[in-house]
């Protein structure tokens, strides 16, 4: 069941000097006053440092209001070479997720005891506009939701909203949402132009029971999806990461016959599948965490090219050839990528690489990749980074 | 890594000597942190810590068996003490843990073993990371040998797929 941050939060942190932003005294309003504090250091700096298994389990009850420091423009990370993956960029407004997924990746590098929510977004928008002068014209992606969820603490930060406004004044320029939750109504009269892609991870029902603790139902997800659409959003699915288990052809085929049911090729120009892996010393937090009856602690997975845990080629590729004929066999028309994933599992997969087949090429053209680095650059300059 | 070794009541003493000795680290025994049962937790460790593997070969059972135990399989441990037990041991716990890729290996090793491969030939079954097939080295006296058997090779291949597209 989807988790309201306005029940699941215990206690939340305000730097004394964000006391009066706009963000944290929209969340004195929501919250009793008994369960706020004003402060002037970090809170729980003693528990800094790798998490314990309950630490991380607290961090998500905490919430640390806070301004961000250091650069809110990031590069995915997923691009490096070896590795295919979209031209894509990432703004962080925070850090931790309040929902509870037993994959998630944040369970391998976040060493804060608490979540956190940088009231500092007017810089990150002013960071997007110095970009703007070099790249305004350049087809980019920018997407909020890598390490905190674009949409389910909206409520506290109404950040959507802004996010929407700013983005409208740079048409060429596509701003991702990416969520597991559904909450989207915030947004949905706000006047947009045409360039906000709000995109649901997605699994089978199944999947998001045993295993995305917290989060919206697929079939909420794709309502929320289906009013995007009609409010003349684009939207997109992440099918990711996709998870083996008993019965996964059906479940997987269930939720390919409810996209395909919901939406038309066309509403969807790109799908991205990618199946589960993580960094190795992440299985230690999510055995303790999850134990073994989850699908993803229990899986059989190997170190792949790049490190990572991941099923064998074998499984992935089955799964991937599956995914993509479920949707082909309705229409050819749908169009899905595989990211995080190498070049080889595309080829066995699609039958082409991404850069071969066509509507990519927004995604993969890493000429307009340089020239954002440099007004990245230029700003880490700025910074003293 | 003392604190792990803490929060287990009574660490058998051999297994203390072996992960002083190993110079173990707190992620090599993380699989420790999910174990509630103690009576399991005591027999594993105290024959770990009597075989006294390497810390390679140590860490991984340690890591099987506790992940086995959590899945509610149930987990021989032996109470022989040698290398070669151990050794066993180790692979038992291995293709119980990755019980698709040992069936997977098995099914490759049968092929192989069944395949026409030419005379100087030998192929064994591989594993690399998330892939398994199997690596072919071939022994030639000349170019001209070696393009012999390269044919010879390519009808091999050929009877293989053969009898996999027959199998289906």
């Amino acid at each position: 069941m989807q988790n309201n941050p306005l029940e699941s939060i215990e206690h939340i942190f305000i730097d004394q000097e964000v006391w009066d932003s706009a963000v944290a005294v929209r969340v004195r309003s929501l919250f009793a006053s008994d369960k706020i504090t004003a402060v002037t250091e970090e809170p729980l700096a003693d528990r800094k440092g790798a998490l314990s298994a309950a630490d991380f389990d607290r961090s998500k009850r905490l919430l640390h209001l806070t301004e961000f420091k250091g650069q809110f423009f990031k590069r995915c990370p997923g691009a490096r070479p070896g590795l295919t993956c979209c031209n894509y960029f990432v703004l962080n407004l925070g850090l931790q997720c309040n929902m509870n997924c037993s994959y998630c990746y944040l369970q391998s590098f976040i060493n804060t005891p608490v979540m956190k929510i940088y009231t500092n977004i007017d810089r990150a928008l002013s960071e997007l506009a110095e970009i703007g002068k070099t790249a305004r014209d350049q087809k980019l992606r920018i997407g909020t939701g890598e390490v905190i969820d674009s949409l389910s603490l909206d409520e506290l930060t109404g950040y959507s909203e802004q996010l929407i406004r700013f983005f409208k004044d740079y048409p060429e320029w596509r701003l991702e949402f990416k969520t597991k939750s559904d909450k989207v109504d915030q947004f949905l009269d706000v006047p947009h132009g045409g360039n906000v892609i709000v995109s649901w991870s997605i699994n089978p029902q199944e999947v998001i029971e045993k295993e995305e603790h917290g989060t919206a139902s697929m079939e909420a997800r794709l309502q929320a999806a289906r009013k995007c659409a009609d409010r003349g959003f684009l939207i997109s699915f992440h099918i990711d990461p996709m998870i083996e288990h008993d019965g996964w052809r059906e479940n997987y085929s269930r939720l390919v016959q409810r996209i395909t049911e919901l939406f038309k090729p066309e509403e969807i120009p790109f799908m991205s599948a990618g199946a589960l892996r993580f960094q190795p010393e992440q299985r230690h937090m999510m055995r303790e965490r999850f134990g073994l009856s989850s699908w993803v602690a229990s899986a059989e997975m190997f170190t792949g090219s790049d490190g990572k845990l991941r099923y064998d080629k074998s499984v992935r590729s089955e799964m991937f050839k599956h995914v993509v004929g479920e949707f082909h066999r309705r229409s050819k028309n749908w169009n899905i990528f595989l990211c995080m994933e190498t070049p080889e599992s595309w080829l066995s997969s699609v039958g082409g690489s991404p850069k071969k087949l066509g509507g990519l090429d927004d995604l993969f053209d890493h000429r307009v990749t340089k020239i954002v680095q440099k007004s990245v650059s230029a700003i880490e300059t700025q910074l003293g980074n | 890594m003392e604190n792990l070794l803490l929060t287990l009541r009574m660490p058998p003493s051999e297994f203390a000597n072996w992960v002083a000795e190993k110079k173990l680290g707190g992620r090599d025994l993380a699989p420790l942190r999910a174990v509630k049962d103690e009576a399991f937790l005591q027999s594993l460790l105290g024959y770990i810590g009597r075989t006294s593997p390497n810390k390679n070969f140590g860490t991984q059972a340690l890591e099987w068996a506790v992940d086995l135990h959590l899945m509610g399989k149930e987990v021989h441990i032996p109470v022989e003490y040698s290398r070669e037990t151990f050794m066993n041991w180790h692979s038992e716990l291995k293709d119980q843990r990755f019980a698709r890729r040992a069936a997977q290996r098995k099914a490759l090793e049968e092929k192989i073993q069944q395949a026409p491969w030419p005379r100087n030939v030998r192929a064994q079954v591989v594993e690399k990371g998330d892939q398994v097939g199997f690596e072919v080295k071939i022994f030639a006296e000349s170019a001209e040998d070696l393009g012999r058997k390269v044919d010879l090779l390519r009808q091999c291949a050929e009877k293989m797929v053969l009898k996999d597209k027959n199998a289906e």
